[in-house]
């Protein structure tokens, strides 16, 4: 129930003189945040993939025009892409289908998990199509920065040879982080036209045989 | 205090770009004025709102249903305000428009009294008052349980009450009306 001490507040509030609503620079900055890139994040992201020993570098438009993925001296794994878009929250179902069907080439989930198939952690790579798709799984109750993690993409995007391992132009602010990942493994599965890099972490040699015997029975997506 | 029809909320969640902005220009008075008494500071309210409005313009799409709106506009608008104040507490004192109206002392009062408030608090306090939300709704908004709600509106008014028992009442009020524990 309203009192009359209320009204005054209503009353103070309908008093606010309110400027024209900048349509066209909300517009604007709608249409910038919703075709790149998010620059702001690039250094957050990339800190956060380094946690599980993979580097990620937004690199501008025109450089790249998919995503590679390498294997700097220093260690660790590098993505280097146009367009990178990272979730810290477990990705929807949907939203992975999404990622699946924007990829280009045949994409093969992981699956064979002790618990859930649902991956907690997604990032996708390239802008025009999804050329590598990050995900990570939890293995049993495995605490963060555990777990184990995978890198999907096409056969040809690992061909380390093709792309330049030193400067790489870096316009939104990616920057470069070293790392091993979890557990110290890393182990690459081809598996049909896709190849799987797989951050071992704290899956044990009997769960990895699962899983890629799993990945192995499923037909592309 | 928003409050929109369902059938504009749907029509701008089908991705139109006319509805969109059919649908910013609706909500920018609300935003800017929720915006405006969070922070106390008028263009600090502008850019929280620009910034409420854009992530409205993105992800007006993604939203699950057309109820949820309301909740989820207040959502945004109190983070971007709260956003737009860490950025600006790291540079710049608070400033205070205390000049809303011209005649009345006790709008200016009120202003002042809620600066004295921690933000957090501050803001409770205008979803409450300022905004006509239930402490249920509050509680929905922040995200924080309903009986915190209730124990800060309750601390809030205590706050208040001394800063405001000296202000004058406006001419259309009689003393009694202006006690804030009548609220």
């Amino acid at each position: 129930m309203r009192s009359d001490r209320f009204e005054v507040f209503v009353d103070m509030r309908t008093q606010i003189a309110v400027p024209p609503v900048p349509l066209a620079r909300i517009r604007t900055a709608a249409a910038r945040s919703n075709a790149g890139v998010r620059p702001r994040r690039a250094g957050f992201i990339a800190s956060l993939i380094a946690g599980a020993g993979v580097v990620v570098v937004t690199v501008g438009a025109g450089v790249w025009s998919e995503a590679r993925i390498l294997f700097p001296s220093s260690g660790g794994v590098k993505i280097v892409s146009d367009y990178t878009e990272f979730s810290m929250l477990p990705p929807p179902v949907e939203k992975v289908q999404a990622a699946v069907r924007a990829a280009n080439f045949p994409v093969i989930l992981p699956s064979g998990f002790p618990g859930s198939d649902r991956p907690t952690r997604m990032a996708t790579f390239g802008k025009r199509a999804i050329y590598a798709i990050y995900l990570g799984y939890k293995i049993r109750d495995a605490r963060p920065r555990s777990g184990i993690a995978f890198i999907l993409s096409r056969a040809d995007a690992m061909d380390s040879a093709q792309h330049p391992n030193g400067v790489v132009d870096a316009p939104f602010g990616g920057s470069f982080f070293t790392g091993t990942p979890p557990g110290g493994h890393r182990i690459i599965w081809k598996i049909g036209g896709e190849s799987v890099l797989v951050l071992r972490g704290t899956a044990t040699s009997a769960e990895l045989s699962a899983i890629h015997r799993a990945m192995l029975a499923q037909a592309p997506r | 205090m928003i409050d929109l029809p369902v059938e504009q909320i749907e029509a701008a969640r089908a991705g139109d770009p006319s509805d969109i902005d059919r649908l910013i220009e609706t909500i920018w008075p609300d935003a800017y004025r929720l915006a405006r008494a969070i922070l106390g500071e008028s263009h600090a309210a502008e850019d929280a709102a620009q910034d409420a409005c854009v992530i409205v313009y993105r992800t007006i799409s993604s939203l699950r249903e057309a109820a949820a709106f309301r909740v989820w506009l207040y959502r945004i608008v109190v983070r971007a305000a709260s956003e737009i104040k860490r950025r600006r507490a790291r540079r710049e004192p608070e400033i205070v428009d205390v000049a809303t109206s011209s005649d009345e002392s006790i709008r200016i009062d009120v202003w002042r009294a809620l600066a004295t408030l921690p933000p957090g608090l501050r803001t409770i306090i205008v979803l409450r008052y300022f905004e006509e939300l239930s402490s249920r709704e509050i509680a929905a908004v922040l995200r924080i349980p309903d009986g915190t709600v209730r124990f800060q509106l309750m601390i809030g008014r205590r706050r208040l009450r001394p800063l405001l028992a000296e202000t004058p009442p406006p001419s259309f009020l009689s003393t009694d009306e202006v006690k804030f524990n009548a609220i």
